[in-house]
C-alpha cells in the first residue's frame, strides 16, 4: 500500500469517526439546527489532532513509502477522487441554499449562491486556460 | 481505471534484466512499486512519458515493453461500429 493510500484511509477513518459523532450528537439533540461555534471548533481541532497523530503513526512504522513522492497514478487517483468530492460538496452548498432561501436567511443565501458562480467561472476559466496552453 | 487495452512485458523484460525487482524499475522510473504493479497487471495504464521510461529503463524500444489490443479496447471498437454505420 502507497503512503497516499494509508492517508487516504488514515482521513476516511478520522472523518467517519469525528464528524459521523457530530452528526449523532445532533441527531441525539433532536435537531440539525442544533449546536455551537464552540463544539464545532472542537470538533476540527479532534480531527485535525488526530489525522497529525495518525500520519505520524504510519510514517514511523513505514518510513520508506512515507518517504515516497507521489507519482502520476496517486495525482490521477486524486484527480478523479476530488471531482465526486466536489460534486457531494456541490450538492451540500445547493441544499443549504435551499434552506437559507425557505427561511429568509438572504446574506448566507447570497454567499452560497454567489460562491457556487464563483467556482464555475473558475472551473471554466481554468478550462479555457488549458485548452490554449494544452494541459 | 480498470483493466486497460494494453498489455505489456515488464515482468519478463524484468527478469531478463538482471531479477529486476519492481521496486527497483519504480525508483528508476519515478514511480511507487505499487504503480509498477498496477501497471504490470493491466490495472493502471501509464501516461506515455512514463511508458517511454519505463522502455528506457530497460534499453529496449516502446513496441517490446507495450502491446495495444484493439480488439480488448471497447471505447475504440463502439467508434469503430459508428464509423461503419454512418459510412453506410
Amino acid at each position: 500500500m502507497t503512503f497516499k493510500e494509508k492517508s487516504a484511509w488514515i482521513m476516511l477513518a478520522a472523518l467517519i469517526w469525528i464528524f459521523g459523532g457530530y452528526a449523532w450528537s445532533l441527531y441525539e439533540a433532536g435537531s440539525f439546527g442544533a449546536g455551537t461555534t464552540d463544539v464545532m471548533v472542537v470538533t476540527i481541532i479532534s480531527f485535525v489532532a488526530l489525522i497529525v497523530a495518525a500520519h505520524i503513526a504510519a510514517a514511523i512504522f513505514s518510513p520508506k513509502s512515507a518517504n515516497e513522492a507521489e507519482d502520476e497514478r496517486d495525482r490521477r487517483i486524486e484527480l478523479k477522487a476530488d471531482e465526486l468530492g466536489g460534486f457531494v460538496l456541490g450538492l451540500a452548498a445547493l441544499f443549504a441554499l435551499a434552506v437559507a432561501l425557505f427561511e429568509g436567511a438572504y446574506l448566507t443565501a447570497n454567499i452560497l449562491f454567489l460562491g457556487l458562480a464563483a467556482s464555475e467561472i473558475v472551473k471554466t476559466l481554468y478550462q479555457v486556460f488549458l485548452y490554449r496552453r494544452g494541459a | 481505471m480498470g483493466k486497460t487495452p494494453i498489455s505489456n512485458r515488464i515482468r519478463v523484460l524484468r527478469a531478463e534484466h538482471g531479477d529486476m525487482s519492481q521496486g527497483d524499475l519504480a525508483a528508476r522510473i519515478g514511480m511507487t512499486r505499487q504503480t509498477v504493479a498496477a501497471i504490470e497487471k493491466g490495472k493502471y495504464a501509464p501516461t506515455l512519458e512514463a511508458a517511454f521510461r519505463i522502455a528506457a529503463a530497460f534499453g529496449v524500444p516502446f513496441s517490446e515493453v507495450f502491446q495495444y489490443r484493439a480488439d480488448e479496447d471497447a471505447a475504440f471498437l463502439k467508434r469503430q461500429k459508428q464509423t461503419v454505420k454512418t459510412d453506410g
